[in-house]
Formats: structure tokens, C-alpha cells, sequence
């Protein structure tokens, strides 16, 4: 007489399956978590951050915290497409504890949205240079601080050292020179640039530069009101950034990606590299010998209005619902301590934003005037939130059509106003 | 008498599976069209309702016009040519030839690998070899990475497809030659009709229902594409390579555009019960004859 | 007298195509075996030092065994559950068939077929999460569940193949609904138990959509998974991504060289029915 008691079990398996789940999710879930291990209880603390440069180093320092900190467990989410990825979670409702992200649009995103804590009281925020607190005030347009800069990247020129020195070039400082520069690198029979316009975002680092230095100071505002289009006020210099991209490589500049070019430029296929330093540790892992250094675009012969485009590489932020707000922070702490915030801009070539760390590698000789004069302008393409300017760029660089990406632009910009 | 009594029983069984099966499907594609009428952007946690405003910028969007265009291009064009190209595998492995087994085997190979996976696979060809094939063929107008390029990105994904997804259909061909008798052949053969003749007097019409079970099938699954795009274009070059399915994802996650792309979904999902509709009728039609 | 002679025209298109068809995974093993050197040298050809340890160092990079183990729970967990759960579903479907309740149903699930996964894709990320399913085991139940549509089909269709009276004379003999299904119905649904085990098998284990967003800690990724979340970590180390492919992939092309045979009949079972 098995009928009934068997045709309820099945149901039953399939009900407890489900159940089961349920019960082994907690182990899942990024926040707080107590497992058992030795008779310990040891928090677990998600760390979700966006560089893929960075997971070696921050592995480093994770293990060094969780050997003073034995009841907490560190755990490092990176994973690519990070910013979809990450707001897929938030859209479930599952934010890890720590973000990590860039001071730019995503960054506004979030902190508008109610994902992040208030850090504007956060004790640490003392140590962290004024310049970048402001950045990320005028990011997300609040007095408010939503997360802590702990490193700036810069935008510049890279190039390589050996073959500066075997061109006989120095360092260009204004237009003129760049010019010179561009044209005994082609009649060598060198390449100036190498080109990786198969990922959307590789020509943005130069557009951003052009933006900065050439476009009308109160450009956004007048945007915003506006008084103006990117049709009329970014004409000239967009012109002048399309000629100046045409300096890459012979063949198809769409072939190679990121990944693809830091290789191919580490092993010498062209003189200089449209990137920003974050592609440095890159380029040195593939190739350990290469001599670089980074010197800020000289677009204008007015040696003052050559900026070095800087923002915040990376920030730490805190889940508005983090269930361990308190070991999340120390994590943090530990994290802007002078030695950890050295050790993290020496192997990752980046700049500290917390006083007293400098950064002192001999790549960055040439960026030293930049940084003491104060020559140092924000990333524009952080203030045009959620457009896709990559996309747009990528297709300028292919069709070589301004007024088409200038339209597309004010498109852009007027649809997501308007939404 | 006997199925009065056992009704409970079936009831019993079936139940479990359809509530879970309601509460996992049913309900979120309702909640996909509740969340096209709000604003919800996906990281706030409030929202209100709107109407219709979503699907008025939906028909204006020209992402969501252009991830049209290129998904029924991609999905028509993949799905003649893996028919064409399976039904040409399946007659050569239904004729006499050596090693038959062997080249079944190697053939529907391709249908076990994971689409991501032979898709990276296909990136680094096209990244790597594509150029100095081309170079070597001396065909300078293709000498570029087909991936990066704007006509040459889609093609190069409905190639990886075709590659991938013609083994399957190419075993559901075989099954219906096989089921076709030696003797309408003899009998032809006889009357002296040549092989184009043949395959369109006695092997098509004979397997003219895989044909459009095939048809069918391929179509709503390229519909659909998704993986192969992530690891060969990310949807590029400047966004012509994106599919809807690609583009629900990608801004729908990350866009903040949670409730616009929910109602982008919706249009979707009316515009493949259309195509469904049309093709099961075909297909009732088909059953009627046979 | 067709039958006798070999097509030599077919042979040699068929030779041409397995060049097409071997190609990629010729090269993917070329590039799994050798050092970064040597790839830049000439992907093609043999290298001059078999580098078995990329092996090694890329299934460390991946976690590579508890990534198998994974796509292995999914697998055999959704293939027990699908086959056990789905065919009872078709059965009573199938026997019920005159009554309202249970036609409609059949017309549920085979219209399910036709529902696009995108609009299914942003809600469920939500529910699932909210049951605290977004895990392993929520991946699971999706797979079970949204198996049914095209099973019940290919299920139903299997049944109404068979001779009726088997079962009818069963229950006459008083043996319940239960007993008749698994002690008659089930050993006769063999054929089709292997058709459906065999296209949901590869289906759990190839998916990619549904663990990319239901899934968030890398510990509990799938193999397919896993290849996407290490393609930064890989870099410029194309061996070892290479060499992570070939291991993905390897389960299923063992199975598949031993069982072969009996895949394809399955495979072609579920066409002709």
C-alpha cells in the first residue's frame, strides 16, 4: 500500500528541495554571515570592486587584514561587465557590503539612489586630500560624501623611454612640439599610437583630455540651461580630436581591444599609448623591461591650459544595508592606513588621494610640473551621466563624422533629460 | 467509476509542479509587465506608476529599433543557413560513404560545447587568424578582425552560430531521411529521374515536416541570442551587434532603465506570440495533410 | 544496386567539413599546450615543449574542481528531478486529457514554449532573491520548472505513441495510479527518459544566461560561468584561458565520445516523435 505516502513524498521532495535552498542560501548571501569554523564565528564582509588590474594586490592586503582581524573574512567580488553585474544585485536587493568603484557616473547612480551610506562624518575622511572630496560633491551634486577617494588615476600620454631616446625626442609640452613629435615618429617609419577600438571605451581617455582643456569653461552649465549644444560648442574641438586620432597604426584599428593593445604596445608596435595609467601595471606585466613615462596631452601652445587629466580611480563605499557596518569600516580603516595606501599605489602605479602618500615612481617624472602647478582638471565624461558616450566615440573614430556623433550627443543628452 | 477516484491522485501530482511552475514563470513575466508601467529604475527602492510612458519612449528609442533590426536579421539569415547547411550534412551522411559513423559522431560534436565557450574560442580566430588568412587569400578589402568591424561584426557571429548550432539540426534532418523507404528511390531510379529531381519530388516533400519543426525551432532560439554576442562584440562595434536580449540585460541592469526595458520585453514578448501564432497555424495545417 | 556503391562525392564533402569542424578545437588545444612564446611564434604548429602544467595552473586560477562541482550538482540534481517530476506531469496529462482542468494545462505549459526569456530575465532576478533562491539550488528549480514546457511535450507526444490497454489493465487488476506509472508506464518511457535526460543535460550544463544572473558569488559559479568572470583574469595569458576552455569543455566531450551512439538516438528519438 505505497500509493498515497509515495505520490505525497515526490511532492514533498520537490517542495523540500525548495526549501533546502532556502536554508543554503544564507551561506550565499554577501552580507553578514556566522559560520562556524573551529568553534570561531567569523563575519563574512563582501568586497565587490571594479578593477581587474587590482585583485592581486588587494588579495595581498586582504590576507594581512584578516591575519590582525581573525573574526572577519574578507571576500573579493570582481568579475567583468562589474557595473551591470552590480546592479543586478542591487536590483534584487543583495548589495555586498563594501563597493568599490570609480568616482564617475555609476558612483552618482548610487549614491542618488539610496545604495550607499552617508561616510560625510566617517573619521577617515580627515586624511583625504580636500581636491577629491570636492570631486565627488560635484559627481553626485549633494554636500553629502557617499563614499572615501582612496586612489586618483591621471590621464596622459604614455610612451616608451627607449624609443624617445633613440628618436632623438623629448618631452612635448606644447602643441608645436607634439607636433614635431608626431611627424619624426612617422618619417622613422614608427607608429605614433596604437589603437584598440574594438572595446567602445579605448578612444575616451583622449576625448576626455580634449574636452577638458578645449571646451568653453561654463560648457555644462550652459548645457544643462540650455544656452548651448554639444552641435555648437564641442565643433571645433571634436574636429580637432578626430585628426588627432588619425596617428594610430596602418591597418585596422578595430582588430585589437584593451587587453589586446597593452600587450602589443608593451612589445613595441607603437611610440606612445592613449591610455591612462591605469593600463601601466598592465603593460609591465607583459613586458617587465619596457622603460615608460606618462606626460599630460600638450593640445594647446598655452603651456598653462595643457591639464592632466585626474580623477578618483577608486572609492570605498558602504551598503546603506549592510548587516556588519562595523567591520566593513574597519576593513576600510585598515585599508587607508599610510603603509596599506602605499603599498596599493606602488604595485597598482596610481596616485593616493590620503595626505602624505606619494606616489614617487620614476614613470611619473614628467606629470610632476602638472601636479604642482595645480594643472589638474576632472574627467568630463563624468558628468554625462548614463550616456552612452563610448558607443557614440567608437562610432565617430569609424565614420569619422562629427556633426553625426554631435547630434547624437545632444540626442543622447536630451533623451535621458527628458526620461 | 475507476477515474472519478483516482482524479485526486493526478491532481495530487500535477499540482506541485504547476504551482512552481506558475510562480517561476507565470509570475514574473506578469511582474515584467507590471514593472513597464512604473519608472523604476532598479536601484531605487520606491517607484510609481506611469503608464504608458515607457512604451511611448520605446517606439522612439533607436537602440531598441536598431537591437530589432539586427536580432530578425541575425535570427533569419542563421536560421536558412543552418537549415541549408544541416540538410546538406544529413543527405551526405545519409548516402553511401565511408566512416559513417565516425563523421555522425564528428558532426553533431559542436551541439554538446557551450555556445560561450566555442564563441571565445571563435574571438581569438577571428582576432588572430582571420587577418592573415585573408592576407593570404589576398582579399585586402576583409583584412580586418571582422569582430571590431561594423558589416563585418554580424556575419562573423552568425558564422560562429552556424557553427555551433547546425549539428543538432543536422541530426533531426537525419532521423527524417532515415525514415524515408529505399523503394520510392528504386522506384525512381527506374523511371530515370535525375538527383535534383529526386530531392525535390521524394526527399523534401518526405521530410518536410522536419523542415518546419526545424524552421521553427531554429528561428526562436536565434530570437533569442544571447551568449555569443557577450563573448564575441559585448555588442559592438558602437552598439549594431546589440540583440533585445543582449540589450534587456545590459541596460536594463545597468542602464537604470529597469521599467523601460521591462516594457521593451513586453513588445517583445507580443511581437514573438505573433510570429508563433502564424507558425503553429502553419504547423496545425501541416498536421491536417499528413 | 544504390547500395552498393560508395558516394564519393558526399565522402569528400563530409572530409572537407570535419577540417571546419576540428579546426577550433585543434587550435584550442594547440593553445592550451604551450608557453606564450611559442604562441606568438605559430599557433599551429606541434610545440617543442608539451606544457601539460598550463593545465594545472589554469584549474588553481578557476578553482577549477569547485567549479566542476557545481555544474555537476546542477546537472544531475535538475536531469533526476526533471525526469522523475516531468513524465508523472505528462502521464496525469496525458490520462486526463478529456477533463478541462487537465487539457488546459497542457496548453499552458506548451504556450510557456513561446514566452521570451528577457521579459522572464529582470523580474525573476527578484523573486528568486526574495525566496533567498538565488543560488545553486533556485538554478535547480528554474531548470526543473522551465523544462516542463517543451518536456511535457515531447512527454505527451511519447504517450500517445504507446498502446493504451497496458495501463488500463493494470488498474483494473487494482493497482493505484502510482503503482501502474512507475511499475508500467515509467520502464516504458525509457526511450524518451534518455531523449529528455539527454537534452537537459546539456542544456544545465552549457547554460550561461540564467547562472550569469541568478548567481553571485563566484564560489558557486557553473564552468561556463567561471570562463566569463576569469576572461580579466586571464589577461594576456592565452594558454591558460585556453587551456580553462579545453577543461569546461571536457566533461561533456568525454561523455559524449563514450555514449556517443547512444546520445545521438536519443537525440534523434525526440525528433521523430
Amino acid at each position: 500500500m505505497m500509493k498515497k505516502p509515495l505520490s505525497l513524498a515526490i511532492a514533498l521532495v520537490l517542495i523540500l528541495s525548495t526549501l533546502s535552498a532556502c536554508g543554503g542560501n544564507k551561506d550565499a548571501s554577501g552580507s553578514k554571515k556566522e559560520e562556524a569554523s573551529g568553534g570561531d564565528k567569523k563575519v563574512k564582509i563582501e568586497f565587490f570592486q571594479y578593477k581587474s588590474e587590482a585583485v592581486a594586490t588587494y588579495d595581498a592586503l586582504i590576507k594581512k587584514f584578516e591575519a590582525a582581524n581573525p573574526g572577519i573574512d574578507i571576500v573579493q567580488t570582481n568579475v567583468p561587465e562589474a557595473a551591470t553585474v552590480l546592479k543586478t544585485r542591487i536590483a534584487k536587493g543583495d548589495v555586498p557590503d563594501i563597493i568599490s568603484v570609480g568616482g564617475d557616473a555609476q558612483f552618482e547612480d548610487l549614491s542618488r539612489n539610496g545604495v550607499l551610506a552617508d561616510l560625510t562624518n566617517y573619521p577617515g575622511q580627515a586624511n583625504v586630500i580636500e581636491n577629491y572630496k570636492k570631486t565627488l560633491q560635484l559627481i553626485t551634486g549633494s554636500e553629502k560624501l557617499y563614499g572615501v577617494p582612496f586612489a586618483a588615476n591621471a590621464n596622459g600620454i604614455i610612451y616608451n623611454k627607449d624609443e624617445f631616446k633613440a628618436l632623438g625626442l623629448s618631452v612635448p609640452t606644447t602643441k608645436d612640439e607634439m607636433d614635431k613629435v608626431l611627424a619624426t615618429i612617422k618619417a622613422a617609419g614608427k607608429v605614433p599610437f596604437h589603437l584598440a577600438f574594438k572595446d567602445a571605451w579605448t578612444a575616451l581617455p583622449a576625448w576626455n583630455v580634449f574636452v577638458a582643456d578645449l571646451q568653453p569653461a561654463t560648457f555644462y552649465a550652459d548645457r544643462k540651461a540650455g544656452k548651448t549644444t554639444f552641435a555648437a560648442g564641442h565643433k571645433e574641438l571634436m574636429a580637432q580630436y578626430v585628426e588627432f586620432m588619425q596617428n594610430g597604426q596602418e591597418g585596422d584599428r578595430f582588430a585589437d581591444g584593451y587587453n589586446d593593445a597593452n600587450a602589443k604596445f608593451a612589445k613595441g608596435s607603437s611610440v606612445m599609448y592613449l591610455q591612462g595609467v591605469w593600463a601601466i601595471p598592465e603593460i609591465l606585466k607583459a613586458n617587465p623591461d619596457i622603460k615608460l613615462g606618462v606626460f599630460p596631452y600638450p593640445l594647446t601652445n598655452d603651456k598653462s591650459k595643457n591639464f592632466l587629466v585626474s580623477g578618483v580611480d577608486v572609492l570605498f563605499a558602504l551598503s546603506a544595508s549592510s548587516k556588519a557596518p562595523e567591520e566593513a569600516t574597519k576593513f576600510i580603516d585598515f585599508m587607508m592606513q599610510t603603509d596599506n595606501a602605499q603599498q596599493y599605489i606602488n604595485e597598482q602605479k596610481s596616485f593616493s588621494a590620503i595626505k602624505d602618500v606619494f606616489q614617487n615612481d620614476e614613470v611619473y617624472a614628467d606629470l610632476k610640473p602638472a601636479f604642482e602647478e595645480g594643472r589638474v582638471a576632472d574627467f568630463p565624461d563624468h558628468y554625462i551621466n548614463g550616456m552612452a558616450l563610448d558607443v557614440i566615440i567608437q562610432e565617430l573614430m569609424q565614420k569619422k563624422n562629427v556633426d553625426d556623433a554631435l547630434k547624437k550627443m545632444d540626442e543622447e543628452y536630451d533623451k535621458l533629460a527628458n526620461r | 467509476m475507476v477515474k472519478r477516484k483516482n482524479m485526486g491522485t493526478y491532481l495530487l501530482l500535477v499540482l506541485p509542479a504547476s504551482i512552481l511552475f506558475f510562480i517561476f514563470h507565470t509570475i514574473p513575466a506578469l511582474m515584467g509587465i507590471f514593472y513597464s508601467f512604473t519608472d523604476w529604475n532598479g536601484l531605487r527602492p520606491t517607484y510609481k506608476i506611469v503608464g504608458f510612458v515607457n512604451y511611448l519612449n520605446v517606439f522612439k528609442d533607436k537602440d531598441v529599433l536598431g537591437a530589432y533590426l539586427f536580432t530578425f536579421k541575425f535570427a533569419i539569415v542563421t536560421t536558412i543557413l543552418v537549415n541549408i547547411l544541416s540538410l546538406a550534412i544529413a543527405l551526405a551522411l545519409n548516402s553511401n560513404i565511408k566512416f559513417k559513423n565516425f563523421f555522425k559522431g564528428l558532426y553533431f560534436m559542436p551541439y554538446i560545447l557551450s555556445m560561450l565557450i566555442v564563441a571565445y574560442i571563435f574571438n581569438y580566430f577571428f582576432a588572430n587568424f582571420w587577418i592573415d588568412m585573408m592576407g593570404y587569400l589576398g582579399i585586402e578589402k576583409w583584412m580586418v578582425n571582422p569582430l571590431g568591424n561594423e558589416k563585418g561584426s554580424w556575419l562573423a557571429i552568425v558564422f560562429v552560430t552556424v557553427w555551433q548550432s547546425a549539428a543538432f539540426n543536422t541530426v533531426l534532418y537525419l532521423a527524417g531521411l532515415q525514415t524515408i523507404s529505399e523503394d520510392l528511390y528504386e522506384a525512381s531510379a527506374l523511371d530515370g529521374a535525375n538527383k535534383w529531381k529526386e530531392f525535390w519530388g521524394i526527399t523534401f516533400p518526405m521530410i518536410a515536416p522536419f523542415f518546419t519543426i526545424n524552421m521553427v525551432l531554429s528561428l526562436k532560439g536565434f530570437l533569442q541570442v544571447f551568449d555569443q554576442i557577450l563573448a564575441l562584440t559585448g555588442g559592438g562595434p558602437f552598439g549594431v551587434t546589440r540583440s533585445i536580449a543582449f540589450l534587456i540585460y545590459k541596460n536594463g541592469f545597468s542602464g537604470n532603465e529597469f521599467a523601460f526595458q521591462s516594457a521593451n520585453a513586453v513588445i517583445y514578448f507580443v511581437v514573438i506570440v505573433a510570429i508563433s501564432f502564424i507558425q503553429l497555424r502553419y504547423l496545425q495545417k501541416r498536421e491536417l495533410n499528413l | 544496386m544504390r547500395l552498393n556503391r560508395t558516394n564519393w562525392v558526399a565522402t569528400c564533402f563530409l572530409i572537407a567539413g570535419s577540417i571546419f569542424v576540428l579546426f577550433p578545437l585543434y587550435m584550442t588545444f594547440m593553445l592550451a599546450i604551450k608557453n606564450n612564446q611559442e604562441i606568438a611564434n605559430g599557433v599551429l604548429a606541434f610545440p617543442k615543449e608539451w606544457r601539460w602544467e598550463n593545465f594545472g595552473i589554469a584549474a588553481d586560477q578557476v578553482n577549477y574542481w569547485q567549479k566542476f562541482r557545481n555544474s555537476s550538482i546542477i546537472t544531475i540534481l535538475t536531469v533526476t528531478f526533471t525526469l522523475l517530476t516531468n513524465s508523472f506531469v505528462a502521464y496525469a496529462i496525458k490520462k486526463k486529457f478529456d477533463h478541462k482542468f487537465f487539457k488546459g494545462l497542457y496548453f499552458y505549459f506548451i504556450s510557456a514554449m513561446f514566452v521570451p526569456f528577457p521579459i522572464i530575465m529582470l523580474p525573476v532576478v527578484k523573486l528568486t532573491a526574495k525566496f533567498g533562491l538565488d543560488n545553486l539550488y533556485g538554478l535547480i528549480v528554474l531548470y526543473i520548472v522551465y523544462g516542463l514546457s517543451f518536456n511535457v511535450l515531447l512527454y505527451v507526444g511519447y504517450l500517445r505513441s504507446l498502446p493504451q490497454e497496458l495501463d488500463e489493465a493494470a488498474v483494473v487488476d487494482g493497482a493505484s495510479v502510482w503503482q501502474t506509472f512507475w511499475k508500467i508506464v515509467f520502464p516504458l518511457l525509457a526511450p524518451i527518459n534518455a531523449t529528455v535526460a539527454i537534452i537537459t543535460t546539456v542544456w544545465a550544463w552549457n547554460d550561461f544566461l540564467l547562472p550569469l544572473i541568478m548567481l553571485d558569488q563566484e564560489s558557486q559559479a557553473t564552468l561556463p560561468l567561471a570562463q566569463f568572470i576569469f576572461q580579466s583574469k586571464f589577461g594576456q595569458d592565452t594558454n591558460l584561458a585556453f587551456a580553462s576552455y579545453l577543461m569546461a569543455m571536457a566533461p561533456m566531450l568525454v561523455v559524449y565520445i563514450l555514449a556517443q551512439k547512444w546520445i545521438i538516438s536519443g537525440v534523434t528519438r525526440g525528433a521523430v516523435k
